[in-house]
């Protein structure tokens, strides 16, 4: 059973039927509860309803036109020219994703198979083996030796000539003592020997 | 009041912008306190508001002269509002409408009067907790005294519809009002 608030609400709500309706207003006029009841929420609603519109700052109103038609030009010239903002951030983002797919592999990528294609199609083991290999497949002491063959083969006073098979280990070992040769030396006959080295660098400079 | 309104709207399809500005002096308070109501402060009514007049000026072309102006201008304020009420939903849950802003929309008011400020915000207090739907036929029903045919047509939903609607909704606000005693 629909206690009075409710009874209330949806005759206001306007949602009893005509039979329900007029039995409403009858109870009305007879019942002083049901009255005060009904009289206490038409207080409540009409007390929030008069606040529909309030005194204002009438400067809003005068303002706001104008803003309007502000906001309208705007709209308007962005109508015009908005493909540019569009299109010039689009057209460089297009151009930048292209740029970045087609550079997604370096460069020398294709150069090192251009040049691994050509090695194997022109050229033969052999000329593999002399050209690319050789440096990378010799003893490093030997390499070594080779390079500085002049300087090795300088002339040292014959009692202190050192054969080239000496120089071999001292290069792969530093530590061997064929030093102790030379602390034997007087003061006189270490500076021949450093001039004549020393001459010897000097032609090959110039 | 209907054929000076269509008076107005064939002056303004004829180029005559007065038209326009006279159909905004005619309008824009009852769209602002929509809005208002709506909304529950006045930056966001603002915003509105301005909304509505623009659409009117650029959709005017297209009245078909079928409805009266006026409900084809309440047709816009009430999605209008609708929308903009979604849009703050949105940004509350993704916390952008931060406190600072909230004290912005407070302080900003076109209202001055200090009762008539206290009276305001006891409606917003109310209205503000109830669904959009609900507070949107209430307003309409109880602020703009609109009929549930008017506001058929005006919202697109039917008359039983309405009612029961505006049924929950005076529930609810009644609630309300006595818990804020």
């Amino acid at each position: 059973m629909k206690t009075n608030n409710e009874r209330i609400l949806y005759y206001i709500s306007d949602r009893l039927n005509r039979e329900e309706r007029i039995l409403f207003e009858e109870e009305l006029k007879k019942s002083g509860k049901l009255r005060t009841e009904f009289d206490h929420i038409k207080f409540q609603l009409d007390s929030l309803s008069r606040g529909k519109e309030f005194e204002t700052d009438e400067t809003y109103f005068t303002n706001l036109l104008p803003k309007v038609y502000q906001r309208i030009d705007k709209q308007k010239k962005f109508r015009k020219f908005g493909g540019i903002y569009y299109l010039v951030p689009t057209a460089t983002a297009v151009v930048v994703l292209f740029l970045f797919l087609l550079n997604t592999k370096p460069n020398y990528d294709t150069g090192y198979k251009d040049l691994a294609a050509e090695v194997v199609n022109n050229l033969s083991d052999q000329e593999v083996s002399e050209k690319y290999l050789t440096e990378l497949e010799i003893d490093p002491a030997d390499y070594i030796l080779e390079q500085n063959n002049d300087e090795l083969s300088v002339k040292i006073p014959s009692d202190l000539e050192l054969n080239n098979d000496s120089y071999t280990r001292l290069i792969d070992n530093p530590l061997a003592d064929e030093y102790s040769t030379l602390r034997n030396l007087s003061e006189n006959e270490l500076e021949t020997v450093y001039e004549k080295l020393n001459s010897t660098t000097s032609q090959k400079v110039q | 009041m209907q054929d000076n309104d269509f008076e107005l709207i064939n002056r303004f399809l004829s180029g005559e912008e007065v038209a326009f500005n006279l159909i905004v002096k005619k309008y824009q308070k009852k769209i602002y306190w929509h809005a208002r109501q709506m909304m529950g402060n006045h930056l966001d009514a603002d915003e509105v508001t301005q909304e509505v007049l623009i659409v009117i000026f650029n959709k005017l072309k297209n009245f078909n002269f079928n409805s009266s102006l006026y409900t084809w201008i309440y047709k816009i304020v009430t999605t209008r509002s609708l929308n903009q009420i979604r849009k703050k939903q949105i940004k509350r849950f993704f916390s952008i409408d931060d406190n600072e802003e909230i004290e912005l929309k407070d302080k900003h008011d076109i209202v001055e009067e200090l009762d008539s400020k206290e009276k305001l915000e006891k409606v917003k207090k109310v209205l503000q907790k109830i669904p959009p739907k609900q507070r949107q036929i209430f307003i309409m029903r109880n602020f703009e005294e609109l009929s549930y045919e008017e506001i058929s047509e005006i919202t697109g939903k039917s008359v039983g519809g309405l009612k029961a609607n505006y049924f929950h909704a005076l529930k609810k606000v009644l609630e309300l009002t006595n818990e804020n005693k």
